[in-house]
C-alpha cells in the first residue's frame, strides 16, 4: 500500500500509530508493514518489544502467584476457642489450624483432640464437638487414668456452663 | 507413615477388633471411642467418618491419640502389632493404670 494512496486511511491511522508508540521518531514505509497481512504480523520492533515485557510480566506474575500458593499450603495458624455448645471457657483453648489435604485439620494444643473439615470453619467446629463430646465423656464416671482425671479436672475448673 | 493406604471404616474396624474399642458416632462426622484396661478408660480415639482416605496430620493426630508413633500405628492397621505388644507400649509410657490390691 502506497503512502499516497489511502482510500480508507490505514496509513494515515498507522502512521499516526506508530508515532504514538515511538514518540517522535516517525518510522518510513520500509520499516512499516507494507500490506494489510504484514500490518497484523507482529514484527514491528516496538510491538516485539511489548509482548516480550507482556510474556516476562506474565512469567514473573506466575512465579509469584505459586509462592502465593505455598504461604497458605504451609502456613499455621493460632486461634482461641472460647466457647463450646453453650458453655464458656474461663481461658480460651488455643487451637492449631493447618492445611491437611484435602481439608484442613484443627487440633488443641493442651489436649488430645483435633477436628478435620474441608475448610477452616468446619474443622474448628468438628473440634469444638469433640470438645464437647469428650466433657460429656469424662463427666460420667472417674474410671479414667491418671492423664484423663488431671484433663477432667482442668476442664471443670476451666468450663463455665 | 501408611495413611494412604487406609480408609477411615478400615481403622475403625481394626481397633474395633484388635483393641476392643467401641465406638460412639458423634454429632457429625466423626466417631470416637476409648481404649480400655481393667475397665479404665487409658486411650480415646476419634475416627473421621466416611470412606474418605486418610489425610497425614490425621493420621499423625489419631496415633498420637492412641500414644502411638505412625510408624506403630501403621503395624497396628496392617497386623503385626496386636493387643499384646499395644499393652508393652503403653506400659512402657506408665500409661496404664497401677493394678488395684483387693
Amino acid at each position: 500500500m502506497s503512502a499516497q494512496y489511502d482510500p480508507y486511511g490505514l496509513v494515515k491511522q498507522r502512521d499516526k500509530m506508530a508515532a504514538e508508540a515511538w514518540g517522535s521518531f516517525v518510522p518510513g514505509p520500509e520499516q512499516l508493514p507494507s500490506s494489510a497481512y504484514e500490518q497484523s504480523r507482529p514484527n514491528n520492533p516496538a510491538v516485539e518489544s511489548l509482548l516480550t515485557m507482556v510474556k516476562l510480566v506474565t512469567t514473573k506474575c506466575e512465579r509469584l502467584q505459586k509462592e502465593i500458593d505455598l504461604i497458605k499450603k504451609t502456613s499455621v495458624r493460632v486461634i482461641k476457642i472460647g466457647m463450646i455448645s453453650e458453655k464458656r471457657l474461663k481461658t480460651p483453648l488455643d487451637v492449631v489450624v493447618e492445611l491437611d489435604e484435602p481439608g484442613f485439620i484443627a487440633r488443641a494444643v493442651d489436649l488430645p483432640l483435633y477436628g478435620h473439615g474441608d475448610d477452616v470453619c468446619e474443622a474448628v467446629e468438628m473440634l469444638k464437638a469433640e470438645l464437647n463430646s469428650l466433657y460429656a465423656d469424662l463427666m460420667e464416671d472417674d474410671n479414667f487414668s491418671d492423664e484423663w482425671l488431671n484433663i477432667k479436672k482442668y476442664l471443670q475448673e476451666n468450663i463455665q456452663e | 507413615m501408611k495413611n494412604t493406604s487406609y480408609k477411615s471404616q478400615h481403622v475403625r474396624k481394626r481397633c474395633e477388633t484388635k483393641l476392643d474399642i467401641e465406638f460412639r458416632d458423634g454429632r457429625s462426622s466423626e466417631s470416637n471411642g476409648w481404649f480400655k484396661y481393667e475397665g479404665v478408660k487409658v486411650t480415646r480415639i476419634t475416627v473421621p467418618k466416611g470412606r474418605k482416605f486418610i489425610p497425614d496430620k490425621t493420621y499423625k493426630s489419631m496415633a498420637q491419640q492412641l500414644k502411638l508413633t505412625t510408624d506403630q500405628l501403621d503395624g497396628l492397621l496392617e497386623c503385626p502389632i496386636k493387643m499384646k505388644q499395644y499393652l508393652e507400649i503403653l506400659k512402657e509410657q506408665n500409661l496404664l493404670p497401677k493394678p488395684t490390691r483387693g
